[in-house]
């Protein structure tokens, strides 16, 4: 039988199951399956927020008994480090049952999740891709990640305290079957057993090194530079007048986002950043675009950034294309996926651009700081230079990359 | 520790807990009671106090109770209104959360309309993807609907990220009455349906319900096009005074305090138009809108 790489746009819920089902089988599943974690493939285009999650969650679900890939793992930790869906959360902590060395920072993630679920459980099955609602032997999302903790075990001691922390202040808050999950877990890890904990982990200033690791030296595109942005007050201006000649960074974010780790937090930290580069005095642009700019006019964008703490400038802009999106998404290779209306699903993405309009840093998929994002200004003072000037690629060279699925988004 | 052990020791003590109560209720349960025996059963479910010291107990019954299709339905939906009020607990009552959440989806497709639909509703407002499942199937093949056209619209317009859009507007080129009006409320926050309400706004031919609808849409995805609309249809004597009245307290509404009227003239015509107008409703938005332009 052939099988599809992945599932055909447009697919309904029961030929897409059928479809990841038929993939697991595969001699490549890992790599199949990795690629169909990319916001940006195919099989989500057209689809709503809830399916996508459920599609992705199924996905990485399957790692479980596939064993967890080195390019899967930037997909698992960011579900248990912003994540809000219970399923695709609940996945994640399945996913990293398959990994043969644990991350060294997973185990604090999963506590985090933890925490951030809690009044949010709901009940998953992983045994068959629809929602149900006569699931036998039913478990929670709380309930799977607490059990991850458990057979993780002494791997993942360095969770205990704050595992500890969590069951103390809020044990009551727990159902008796999660809870006795957290016992479980706790004990656990408790024992003082010495365990390699991390091929593929990384230890928190590691952290930082890979969320940030991919650099970039080619030159901005012409179209790119001639792209018309508008701004929170409606002053239309192309990339080139917006962002040369010092540096910048400019992240991406919606204002119907949900997710308040996320597009929230993201112009929160924005409007902080512009603070601290006006302290420091240095010459650099802070700005915001938005995925969403049918939807995001300059009214809306100048009351959501004010609301976060914005102070509008020249330097400092909430902005959104006029017209579609995607030649920013193709410029930067953001990862985002939309439906018909609105975006669908995205991950954090943050590119800081040197003065001429280099990507010199970029920030994907986990949550970055201010101070993170200040050094890589400070850096991109001295513009880049590109090894080899490569000729730009066609839009639809670009789709056939994304949609082969071949290079997993995140693991640039 | 034994998560089995743990579990099962739990069961039976909310087993324990549950026959108590039951002996505390003696006389009160007989399904042989009639309608007046559901009725006290049903207003006892509604007064009864929260009893923080049997608190696990109390749900467990109640979702028993939701659950089973051989009580009467008056007794079931006492037990969800119970339910629901027990949620407002926040913290104390997150345990029973998912239980909770798996007996609504259990009831969504319940023989009772009107437990369905309400069990549909809280579903939808967290919006569960099992719910909106049975509300997207009910939209494309009417034999499976759950609710009405309208009220399944309304339930999943409470996700703006439920992809419904297109179904939507195949609704609204179908239905009349209120199932069209709700499928144009979901498409309010659709940018590609800008025109269409820009269209239905001006078009005195259609209910003022609609045009009311479209106002707001058109408000809410582009404010600029709103404004210009509006002012054709304050100034247009030929139109209803309901809906000019409508158009201009939304401009008056969408304006920033102290800000500077775009069009003088404009504001001279609705200076002009209070003098004029016996309308109350547009002398009301006249004034509203002079008091934001002039603030």
């Amino acid at each position: 039988m052939a099988v599809p790489a992945s599932p055909p746009r447009g697919a309904v819920a029961a030929e897409l199951a059928a479809a990841i089902d038929a993939t697991r089988r595969l001699p490549d599943a890992a790599d199949r399956l990795v690629a169909m974690l990319s916001e940006g493939a195919p099989l989500y285009a057209g689809r709503g927020s809830n399916e996508a999650e459920r599609m992705r969650g199924y996905v990485l679900a399957s790692f479980e008994t596939l064993g967890l890939p080195a390019e899967a793992v930037p997909f698992v930790l960011e579900e248990l480090e912003t994540g809000r869906n219970p399923y695709a959360v609940a996945a994640a902590g399945r996913a990293l049952r398959g990994a043969t060395m644990v991350p060294a920072e997973a185990p604090e993630l999963l506590v985090a999740a933890i925490a951030r679920l809690l009044g949010h459980d709901d009940v998953v099955s992983f045994e068959r891709f629809a929602p149900d609602a006569h699931v036998g032997n039913a478990r929670t999302a709380l309930g799977e990640l607490a059990s991850t903790l458990a057979l993780l075990g002494p791997r993942a001691k360095r969770a205990l305290p704050s595992l500890r922390a969590l069951v103390d202040g809020e044990g009551a808050s727990f159902s008796p079957a999660v809870r006795a999950e957290l016992d479980e877990a706790v004990r656990a890890l408790d024992p003082d057993v010495s365990t390699p904990v991390s091929c593929c982990g990384r230890s928190d200033h590691e952290r930082a090194a890979a969320t940030a690791d991919a650099h970039h030296g080619s030159a901005a595109p012409a179209e790119l530079r001639a792209l018309t942005l508008e701004d929170q007050d409606g002053r239309r201006l192309t990339v080139s007048e917006a962002f040369s000649g010092r540096p910048t960074a400019l992240a991406f974010f919606y204002t119907r986002c949900t997710n308040p780790d996320k597009c929230s937090l993201t112009v929160t930290r924005l409007a902080e950043l512009a603070r601290r580069l006006a302290d420091e005095e240095l010459d650099a642009n802070v700005a915001g675009i938005s995925y969403d700019p049918a939807f995001d006019r300059p009214g809306r964008l100048r009351s959501y950034g004010a609301d976060r703490g914005m102070a509008f400038s020249p330097r400092c802009s909430l902005m959104r294309t006029i017209g579609p999106f995607d030649p920013l998404r193709d410029a930067f290779d953001l990862g985002v996926g939309f439906g018909p209306v609105t975006v669908n699903r995205h991950r954090l993405d943050l590119v800081v651009l040197d003065a001429s309009l280099v990507v010199a840093r970029r920030f994907e998929r986990r949550l970055w700081h201010e101070d993170e994002v200040l050094d890589a200004l400070r850096a991109a003072r001295e513009p880049i230079r590109p090894p080899r000037p490569s000729p730009p690629r066609s839009s639809r060279a670009r789709g056939r990359e994304r949609s082969s699925g071949r290079r997993a988004a995140g693991s640039r | 520790m034994d998560v089995d052990r743990y579990r099962k020791r739990y069961e039976a003590e909310l087993a324990r807990a549950l026959a108590s109560e039951r002996r505390g209720r003696a006389g009160t349960r007989s399904r042989a009671d009639g309608p007046a025996g559901a009725a006290s059963r049903a207003d006892a479910i509604r007064a009864a106090p929260i009893d923080e010291e049997n608190l696990a107990g109390r749900v467990v019954e109640l979702l028993a109770t939701l659950r089973d299709r051989g009580e009467p339905v008056a007794v079931r939906e006492a037990a969800l209104q119970a339910l629901g009020a027990l949620d407002f607990l926040g913290p104390r009552f997150e345990p029973f959360r998912a239980d909770y959440r798996q007996a609504l989806r259990e009831v969504a497709t319940d023989p009772r309309r009107r437990l369905r639909e309400n069990a549909l509703e809280l579903l939808a407002i967290a919006k569960d993807p099992f719910a909106q499942d049975l509300l997207r199937r009910g939209l494309e093949r009417p034999e499976d609907a759950l609710v009405s056209n309208a009220r399944a619209l309304q339930f999943l317009a409470y996700d703006d990220h439920a992809a419904i859009a297109p179904l939507a507007r195949r609704v609204y080129e179908r239905a009349t009455g209120t199932a069209r009006e709700e499928a144009l409320r979901v498409l309010a926050t659709d940018p590609r349906s800008e025109r269409l309400f820009a269209r239905l706004l001006e078009d005195k031919s259609e209910k003022p319900s609609i045009r009311r609808i479209s106002a707001s849409a058109l408000q809410t995805l582009n404010p600029e096009a709103f404004e210009k609309a509006a002012r054709r249809i304050v100034a247009d004597d030929g139109d209803s005074n309901d809906i000019r009245a409508t158009a201009l307290a939304a401009m008056a509404h969408g304006r920033e305090a102290g800000e500077r009227s775009a069009d003088p003239r404009f504001d001279d015509t609705v200076r002009a138009l209070i003098e004029t107008t016996r309308s109350t409703a547009l002398r009301s938005s006249i004034r509203r809108f002079l008091r934001a332009t002039e603030a």
